[in-house]
C-alpha cells in the first residue's frame, strides 16, 4: 500500500487544476468536524492514531510531537518505511529551517525566492527518497509540504499553485505501475487572503479502490487501513 | 451651506454633544488627517469654538515631518489640551517597522493608548471612522462598546434605535464614539471646502503622487495623482474606482497571514 | 452632487434574496468599486462558485462567508437619477431582530422582498410587521426569483393578491409591487425583456417616485430636548438643547418640562454667531433669562404650546435579546434625552408577529424576541408624547445593562 500524504491539498483546487492522477477512482472532500483548528500535527497525528489528537498536542511543543508505531496503524504492518511525515518522522531540521524563513520573510529579511527555493530543496529530497523506496514495502507513506509551503506565502498567485499542483500530479503518476493500493490524503485545504494562503477545511482524499465513503474524517481511515492491512479488501 | 453636509453636520454634532453629556472622561483622536481634523472641528462647532476635553495623537515618532508640523500649528492655533500616546519604552527598544509591521503597532499605537486610557482613566473616545472606508467599518455603530482588550465584539453589538445613543451600565472598559460614521470620503472633502479647514500638504500631488490617507513614513503609501487643489481632489474621488487604502491592503492581508501562522504555531 | 439622501431598508424572508437583490442595486448603479468587484469574482472562482453571487458583496467578514449569511447591517450609497440611496441590509435569520431593529429605526422607506418561488412566509409577515412597528410609512415589494418561475405572470399576481391583504392589515395601502429577478438583473436598474405583461416601472424608478425624503417637522410647535448645559466664562448658563420639532427665535416665552421651569430667550448661540432662529435637527445653545440652572432630559416648547406631564401611558414594544419583562417591574426607559423611572403596570396583550394575531391577552411575562402591547405608570414626571403626533418624541428605548434592551412607540398618554 502506498500512502500519499500531501499537506494543504485542496478538494477544490485539484478539481480547478484538473490534477487527473491525483482524483483517482473515488475522490472528495474530507470534513475537519470536531477539529478546532486545522493544525498541520494535530491532524496527521489524527490520522495515524484513528483520535482526535487536539487537545494531546499543545501547540508550543507540537513539532516536536512524536508517536510510537504501537500508537498508530503502522502496528498492523510487519515492515514499513514513513518518509517526513509529522508526528512520526518528521524531518525537525528541515522543517525548522523553513520555518525560519517564513518568519524571516514577515520580517522583511528574507524574500519569498530565497524560501521558496529551500521548499523546493526539501521536496526533491523527499521524492528522491520516496521513489527509491517504491516497491520495497508493504506500506510506503511519502509526505510532501510543498503545497502548504509555497501556498502559504503564494496561494493567490494562480501560476505558481498551477505548477505546484502539476508537481504534485506528477508524483501520483509516477507512483501508479507500481500497482499497489494507493490512497492520497491531505490534513486540511488551503484558501487565499490575497496573495497569501491560509489553512481551510477543504480537505482531500482518493483511492484507486472504491472505499465507499462520503465526506470522510480524517480519523476514519484508521479503521480502513488496519482492514487493508488485514487483507479484508480485495 | 450645501444642504446635505448641514444634515450630515447636524447629526455630528448631536452626537458629539451626548457622549459628552453621557460619559465623565471624554477625549478625541487625532491623527492629523483630513477625517479627523474634520471631526476635531465638528468638535470645535459642538461647543461654539472650544474642545473641552483632551485631543489624542498617538505618536508613533514615525508619522512624517509635514504631520508634526501641521499638529503643532494647528495646536496653536485652536487652543486645544494636546495629549501624546507614545510608548517610550518600546521606542527605546528600538521599535519599528522592520522588526514586523504589527508588531510595531501594536507596540507604538494600541499600546501607546492602551496605556495612555488607563493612566487617564477615559470612559469613551472619539474616532473619525467612516463606514464607507472598507468593508468591516460598515458594521460599525455610533456608540462601540471595547473591552480592556479593545476587542469589538460586531456579532453581538447592542442594539441602537433612532438616535437615542445610550451608555451601557457595565460591559463595556471603554466606548468608541463614531461622529462621523455616516459621511463618505467625498463628503470630508467637501466638507473641508465648505468650512475652509486646514489640510495637510501631503495629500496634494508633488511629483505625480499624493497620499490618500496618512500613516507612519515607512508603511504608507502615495497613491499616482495630479491632484493639487482640494477641487482637484474632489474631482478625482468622483471619478476614481479604487478605494481609499489600496496603498495598505497587501500590508493588512500580510499582517493578517502573519497572525494566523502564529496561531498555527508555525513562527 | 445635492441628491437628496434617502435610507433604504431592505427586509423580507431569509434566502428570499434580499442580499442578492441589495448586490443587484450597487452593481447596476456603478456603487462598486471595480476594485472590490475583482477580488470578489476571484474569490468567486477559488470557492468554486460558478456564478457570480451579488450578496458576497455584502459578506466582508470571512466568518460571514462561511454561513452564506447577512449577519449585520451594512450600508452602502448608491446613486438613481433621483436620489442617494444609503441601503441597509436586514438579516432574515431569526436571531438577528436586533441588527434589524437597528436598521430599520435609521430607515426612511423599506423594500420589502418576497420570492415568487417560495412565496410569501413567516419573517415576510414578520417583518412588514416590524417595520410597521417602527414606524416605517413608505414600503415597496420585489416580487423577487421571477426567472426561478419562468417569468410568469399569474404567479405574480397570486403572491401580490396575498401580499396585498396583509399589508393592508398592517395599515400599507396602494403598496407598488415589482416582478423582478436580482440574479439576472430585470427591472431592477434595467427593463426586463422577459415580462412584457408589465408595463409598469423598475424598481429603481419606483422608489424614485414613490419615495420622498423625511420631511423636516418645521410647522409643528415647538419641541426640544435639553443635552447639556455649560457655564461660559461670565458664568452665564448656556443650555445645549436640540431642536427636535418647530422653530424658535430670540425674544419668545419658552419653557422647560417637566420642572417648569419658564423664562424669555436671550440668545440662540451657534459657533461663532448668535442666530435670527434654529430650527429641527440643529443643536444649538440657549441662552434663557430667568434660568440659572437646567437637568439633562428637559423638553423645551414654547410657553404657550407646552407637552403634557405624563403620569402613564400605553406602548408597543419589541423586546430584544436576553430581556423580559413582567407586570410590576420598574424599569428605566429612554426618550430624547431623558432617562425616567417607569413601571409596566399591565402587559396588555403578545402580538405573534408571524400570524400578526393576538397571541395572548394580557400576559404576566413578555419574553426575549416578542412584541406586544403594554401600560406604563410613570414613576417620576415625564413629557413623552405620542408617536402619531410626535415621533421624535414619541419612540423610547427600554434601558438593559448593554444598552437598550426594548424598543417602545407610544400609543396614547394620559396626564
Amino acid at each position: 500500500m502506498i500512502i500519499l500524504a500531501l499537506d494543504a491539498l485542496d478538494n477544490n483546487y485539484v478539481q480547478k487544476f484538473n490534477c487527473k492522477n491525483l482524483i483517482q477512482k473515488e475522490h472528495g472532500q474530507t470534513t475537519l468536524k470536531g477539529f478546532n483548528q486545522e493544525r498541520t500535527i494535530v491532524l496527521w497525528a489524527s490520522f495515524l492514531t484513528g483520535k482526535n489528537m487536539e487537545k494531546e498536542i499543545p501547540i508550543k511543543t507540537q513539532w516536536e510531537f512524536k508517536l510510537h508505531p504501537e500508537q498508530t496503524f503502522l502496528k498492523f504492518f510487519q515492515k514499513y518505511k514513513v518518509i517526513d511525515l509529522p508526528a512520526f518522522s518528521y524531518k525537525q531540521q528541515n522543517h525548522e529551517k523553513e520555518r525560519k524563513l517564513l518568519k524571516g520573510y514577515f520580517e522583511d529579511k528574507v524574500t519569498v525566492e530565497e524560501y521558496e527555493s529551500l521548499i523546493w530543496k526539501n521536496h526533491e529530497e523527499n521524492k528522491k527518497e520516496f521513489f527509491k523506496n517504491l516497491g520495497k514495502f508493504p506500506l510506503l507513506i511519502g509526505y510532501f509540504n510543498l503545497a502548504d509551503a509555497i501556498g502559504h506565502l503564494s496561494f493567490g498567485l494562480t501560476e505558481k499553485m498551477a505548477t505546484v499542483y502539476e508537481e504534485l500530479d506528477k508524483i501520483a503518476e509516477e507512483a501508479k505501475p507500481s500497482e499497489d493500493l494507493i490512497l492520497i490524503i491531505s490534513d486540511h485545504g488551503m484558501k487565499a487572503v490575497g496573495r497569501y494562503g491560509d489553512h481551510s477545511r477543504n480537505g482531500f482524499y482518493s483511492s484507486n479502490i472504491q472505499l465507499g465513503l462520503n465526506l470522510p474524517e480524517i480519523t476514519s481511515f484508521y479503521k480502513i487501513i488496519e482492514r487493508i492491512a488485514k487483507n479484508e479488501f480485495s | 451651506m450645501e444642504n446635505y453636509l448641514q444634515e450630515l453636520e447636524k447629526k455630528s454634532i448631536a452626537l458629539i454633544r451626548e457622549a459628552k453629556a453621557q460619559f465623565k472622561n471624554l477625549a478625541v483622536l487625532w491623527s492629523m488627517g483630513k477625517d479627523s481634523t474634520a471631526t476635531l472641528w465638528l468638535c470645535k462647532k459642538a461647543f461654539f469654538g472650544k474642545i473641552p476635553f483632551p485631543v489624542i495623537h498617538i505618536d508613533t515618532s514615525y508619522q512624517f515631518p509635514e504631520m508634526y508640523q501641521f499638529r503643532d500649528k494647528i495646536a496653536k492655533e485652536w487652543g486645544f489640551n494636546l495629549l501624546l500616546a507614545k510608548n517610550e519604552d518600546a521606542l527605546k527598544n528600538d521599535m519599528s517597522p522592520k522588526k514586523g509591521r504589527l508588531e510595531c503597532c501594536t507596540k507604538l499605537k494600541t499600546e501607546a493608548l492602551k496605556n495612555l486610557i488607563k493612566e487617564r482613566k477615559f470612559d469613551a473616545l472619539i474616532l473619525a471612522i467612516r463606514r464607507d472606508e472598507h468593508g468591516i467599518r460598515a458594521k460599525e455603530r455610533y456608540y462601540s462598546p471595547r473591552d480592556e482588550n479593545f476587542r469589538w465584539d460586531y456579532k453581538d453589538q447592542p442594539a441602537e434605535l433612532w438616535d437615542l445613543y445610550v451608555k451601557p451600565s457595565e460591559d463595556f472598559s471603554h466606548m468608541r464614539v463614531h461622529p462621523i460614521l455616516h459621511w463618505t470620503e467625498l463628503d470630508v472633502w467637501q466638507y473641508v471646502k465648505q468650512e475652509n479647514l486646514p489640510v495637510n500638504s501631503l495629500y496634494f500631488a508633488k511629483n505625480g503622487k499624493r497620499y490618500r490617507s496618512l500613516g507612519c513614513m515607512p508603511c504608507t503609501v502615495p497613491v499616482p495623482s495630479t491632484a493639487s487643489t482640494i477641487d482637484e481632489i474632489i474631482q478625482e474621488i468622483k471619478t476614481s474606482k479604487t478605494p481609499e487604502r489600496a496603498g495598505r491592503a497587501q500590508d493588512k492581508e500580510k499582517a493578517y497571514m502573519m497572525q494566523k501562522l502564529r496561531s498555527l504555531g508555525y513562527m | 452632487m445635492s441628491f437628496p439622501r434617502i435610507n433604504l431598508v431592505v427586509i423580507g424572508h431569509k434566502d428570499h434574496g434580499k442580499s442578492t437583490l441589495i448586490g443587484r442595486l450597487l452593481y447596476d448603479s456603478k456603487a462598486i468599486q471595480k476594485q472590490k468587484l475583482d477580488e470578489i469574482r476571484a474569490e468567486l472562482k477559488e470557492t468554486g462558485r460558478k456564478k457570480f453571487e451579488f450578496a458576497y458583496l455584502l459578506d466582508s467578514l470571512e466568518e460571514e462567508r462561511k454561513g452564506g449569511l447577512t449577519i449585520d447591517i451594512m450600508q452602502t450609497p448608491f446613486k438613481s437619477k433621483k436620489y442617494l440611496y444609503t441601503i441597509i441590509d436586514c438579516p432574515g435569520h431569526k436571531e438577528f431582530i436586533k441588527k434589524m431593529l437597528t436598521g430599520a429605526s435609521q430607515a426612511d422607506a423599506a423594500v420589502l422582498v418576497v420570492s415568487a418561488k417560495e412565496g410569501i412566509q413567516d419573517q415576510t409577515r414578520q417583518h412588514a410587521f416590524l417595520a410597521k412597528t417602527l414606524g416605517i410609512q413608505q414600503v415597496v415589494v420585489a416580487v423577487n426569483k421571477m426567472d426561478a418561475v419562468a417569468y410568469k405572470e399569474n404567479i405574480y399576481r397570486n403572491t401580490c393578491n396575498r401580499l396585498e391583504q396583509i399589508l393592508k392589515n398592517l395599515g400599507y395601502t396602494n403598496v407598488p409591487m415589482i416582478p423582478v429577478s436580482a440574479i439576472k438583473g430585470d427591472n431592477v436598474y434595467k427593463k426586463s425583456e422577459k415580462m412584457n405583461w408589465y408595463i409598469g416601472a423598475t424598481l429603481i424608478d419606483t422608489l424614485d417616485r414613490s419615495i420622498t425624503p423625511s420631511k423636516i417637522p418645521m410647522n409643528k410647535p415647538l419641541r426640544g430636548v435639553v443635552q447639556d448645559a455649560y457655564q461660559d466664562e461670565n458664568n452665564q448658563l448656556i443650555i445645549a438643547c436640540k431642536i427636535e420639532t418647530g422653530t424658535l427665535k430670540p425674544n419668545e416665552s419658552v419653557i422647560f418640562n417637566p420642572s417648569g421651569k419658564k423664562g424669555v430667550l436671550k440668545k440662540i448661540l451657534a459657533f461663532g454667531e448668535n442666530k435670527e432662529y434654529a430650527q429641527p435637527r440643529e443643536s444649538v445653545g440657549l441662552i434663557v433669562e430667568g434660568i440659572d440652572n437646567i437637568e439633562r432630559g428637559e423638553v423645551l416648547s414654547h410657553t404657550k404650546t407646552p407637552p403634557k406631564i405624563v403620569k402613564s401611558f400605553s406602548a408597543e414594544i419589541i423586546l430584544l435579546s436576553d430581556t423580559q419583562i413582567q407586570n410590576g417591574n420598574e424599569i428605566i426607559i429612554r426618550y430624547g434625552t431623558a432617562e425616567k423611572r417607569c413601571k409596566i403596570q399591565k402587559i396588555l396583550s403578545e402580538i405573534d408577529p408571524v400570524n400578526l394575531t393576538v397571541s395572548s391577552e394580557y400576559p404576566e411575562i413578555l419574553k426575549e424576541g416578542s412584541v406586544g402591547e403594554a401600560e406604563f405608570t410613570a414613576l417620576e414626571p415625564i413629557c413623552i408624547e405620542k408617536y402619531s403626533e410626535f415621533p421624535e418624541l414619541g419612540r423610547f428605548i427600554i434601558k438593559g445593562k448593554k444598552g437598550a434592551a426594548a424598543a417602545g412607540i407610544v400609543l396614547d398618554v394620559q396626564a
